[in-house]
């Protein structure tokens, strides 16, 4: 018998992340539907569904920890942007017109007398792409070591930690792309930019998130090994 | 004596599933009962979820099945429902049926 080949993402994000199935009997018996006939679609739903349930009961079991684990996560995420932005201070000046905080998607700064002439009216300059690419660069490999941070945590069970911020990630990434399309109706300054930012940040940084936790597993497991 | 456990709306569904369906009660099927019966369609994470609690409430067990081709090589994973399980689920439906009786809206199946 031929079987279909099934999503590979899905699996791979059913196998870290859901809790109570290390005999993969979860995974057989959504692989099971798959081959009699249930399509892609499907099989991503449930395996969103069974690992978002798992993390809704990971954070029930322990709200304070987890709470608390985010709240540091994004300080630190904040404060690296913002020794990163510090770093590349000159590049910046004059440059663009607007940093947005993103350790805080919330809290968007608007840079005033950062131009060289030192008005303190906001200029809306085109966005320098170089400079973007490098800042968006630089944000991946932070979120990375935040991931590889979120992984390591002893309070809360870091399965839960990393999901928790992931799916905050996600929704701020999502408010972030309405409200980009919102300003794009509007006829916004670099509005179609920021959008197109969002809409690559929404896939690409839960991957490198994910990639610096399961980095950081592998290291766990391997030193637990070698003991 | 311990205090006996209360079931959720869905954890009751889930168990009367496992026990109309007997030895071949696992995810898929416990779903697929669950779907037959009330006609509505069910997320297999809710059922998985249910188990869990299930389990650490004592009232089902479970054990690891054959694996198949089908499945990927992997097993299935049966669940039945223990004797304290039973015991709940009988006190539940007594309790259900004693809040049902008397109720004047519900009498003779007009409501």
């Amino acid at each position: 018998m031929r079987l279909r080949p099934v999503p590979r993402a899905a699996t791979w994000l059913l196998r870290e992340y859901y809790p109570s199935s290390p005999d993969e009997s979860v995974v057989g018996d959504l692989t099971e539907q798959y081959q009699r006939g249930r399509g892609r679609v499907w099989y991503w739903r449930q395996v969103l569904a069974i690992v978002l349930v798992g993390l809704f009961r990971g954070i029930w079991q322990n709200p304070k920890g987890v709470v608390g684990g985010l709240i540091k996560a994004w300080f630190v995420r904040g404060i690296l942007h913002f020794g990163v932005f510090i770093v590349l201070l000159p590049l910046y000046r004059s440059r663009l017109h607007r940093i947005t905080a993103n350790g805080f998607p919330l809290l968007t700064i608007g840079l005033h007398g950062l131009s060289k002439n030192g008005t303190s009216a906001r200029i809306d300059s085109e966005i320098q792409w170089p400079l973007t690419v490098l800042t968006v660069f630089v944000g991946l490999i932070i979120l990375g070591m935040i991931g590889m941070d979120l992984a390591s945590s002893s309070r809360v069970h870091p399965r839960t930690l990393v999901l928790a911020y992931l799916t905050l990630f996600v929704a701020a990434t999502i408010a972030s792309i309405a409200t980009h399309t919102l300003e794009l109706f509007l006829n916004q300054p670099n509005a179609l930019g920021y959008l197109l930012l969002d809409l690559f940040a929404l896939p690409v940084a839960p991957a490198v998130l994910l990639w610096g936790a399961s980095l950081r597993k592998k290291a766990t497991e391997a030193r637990s090994v070698a003991f | 004596m311990a205090a006996q456990p209360s079931l959720s709306n869905f954890e009751l569904m889930v168990m009367l599933a496992i026990l109309r369906i007997g030895d071949d009660a696992y995810g898929v099927s416990i779903s697929d009962e669950i779907e037959e019966t009330t006609g509505s369609s069910v997320l297999l994470g809710s059922v998985y979820d249910a188990l869990s609690r299930l389990g650490e409430k004592g009232l089902i067990v479970s054990s690891l099945g054959e694996a198949t081709p089908e499945r990927g090589g992997r097993a299935k994973r049966h669940f039945r429902a223990t004797t304290r399980g039973l015991q709940v689920v009988r006190e539940t439906q007594r309790t259900l049926v004693k809040l049902w009786k008397g109720i004047p809206q519900l009498k003779g199946g007009e409501a």
